[in-house]
């Protein structure tokens, strides 16, 4: 089992082959960037695949200083932004059509609920808040990390994450006052 | 606030060890404090067992695909300066195969036999001066169709490969 430098390596060396293995290790982490921004399944895939062409593209420029889920992360804000800017969409449509969804779906178990709950108050959430929490917290990128891909400074990414970790309480408490 | 944010710098562990001590102290005598710090702590644990989405189950095949789609265009793509010289050298080959196929039955000859075209105006010495002797030409010709076949050879799928097969 070949190491991630050892495959970025070895796509750099003329390997196609070894890209596949790069792309199953980072689609779930790439996906749930756009996804947490787009809001839809379909616009989110199709944005991740653009990501992973790309990266791949220009794969002989990443040097190593950063992480490469951090770099595949930076390219797939840009390519998000892109896309949006381009499509115009409206978030708050989108978010209503997805709790719509969600209330359907029949609840299990108390962590299932809890998840769900989690997942229902980040789709609530503006998609900035919703990213940068995802950034930190499922996709374990440091403040660092994240001011890198976001392209702003540390300091402003920790009020960033800091504002979206009490929208984020507050929405599950009324949530949660809800059911 | 301030009291938010020092909760969460304290559960980050972002907090030096005197402020985290002071933190610690706040939450341990003051109810508000503790019900706050319950509260973001159990969030971060939700958050933390929070799994990223999945893709649909065919998407690093198709992301896969869409590369070995963009790979094989890159390496078909043929310099302006190549394309430049196959055209014109398929060209020259064309005009040599009908100028130098036997007149009466060339192109040429049914041309002017039905009165399209005259092409007296060309001397014979400057077509000679212009493509050489036609046993030459032949063989100019043949060895210009393998080198665009070699220039445009795909090594994935080849029409080589094919003929072998």
């Amino acid at each position: 089992m070949m190491t991630e430098e050892q495959l970025i390596a070895s796509v750099k060396a003329g390997n196609a082959h070894a890209y596949r293995s790069l792309v199953s290790m980072h689609q779930s982490l790439v996906f749930t960037m756009v996804y947490r921004r787009v809001n839809s399944r379909e616009d989110a895939e199709e944005i991740a695949q653009d990501v992973f062409v790309k990266a791949y593209r220009y794969i002989a420029s990443f040097k190593g200083d950063a992480k490469f889920s951090t770099w595949l992360c930076s390219i797939a804000n840009n390519s998000t932004s892109t896309f949006l800017s381009k499509r115009k969409m409206v978030f708050n449509e989108l978010n209503e059509r997805h709790e719509q969804q969600e209330d359907h779906q029949i609840l299990s178990t108390p962590e299932e609920e809890q998840l769900k709950l989690i997942e229902r108050a980040l789709l609530k959430l503006p998609a900035d808040d919703a990213q940068i929490i995802s950034l930190f917290y499922q996709g374990e990128q440091s403040l660092t990390e994240i001011a890198i891909i976001l392209q702003m400074e540390t300091n402003a990414v920790k009020v960033k994450l800091h504002r979206a970790r009490v929208k984020l309480k507050t929405t599950i408490e009324q949530l949660t006052i809800q059911k | 606030m301030e009291r938010d944010e020092k909760i969460l710098e304290y559960i980050d562990g972002l907090l030096s060890a005197e402020e985290a001590e002071q933190v610690r102290e706040k939450i341990a005598t003051n109810g508000e404090w503790k019900a706050q710090y319950d509260s973001f702590l159990e969030m971060n644990a939700l958050l933390n067992s929070t799994e990223l989405l999945t893709p649909s189950s065919t998407f690093v095949d198709q992301t896969m695909a869409l590369i070995d789609t963009e790979t094989k265009a890159e390496s078909k793509s043929v310099s302006p300066i190549l394309r430049f010289f196959q055209l014109t050298g398929w060209l020259w080959l064309g005009l040599t195969m009908l100028l130098f196929t036997d007149f009466n039955t060339s192109v040429f000859s049914q041309l002017v036999q039905l009165g399209i075209a005259d092409f007296a105006f060309i001397s014979k010495s400057g077509i000679h001066l212009l493509f050489g002797n036609s046993a030459m030409l032949w063989v100019f010709g043949v060895m210009f169709i393998a080198y665009i076949a070699v220039s445009n050879y795909d090594e994935d799928n080849s029409l080589f490969k094919e003929m072998l097969n």
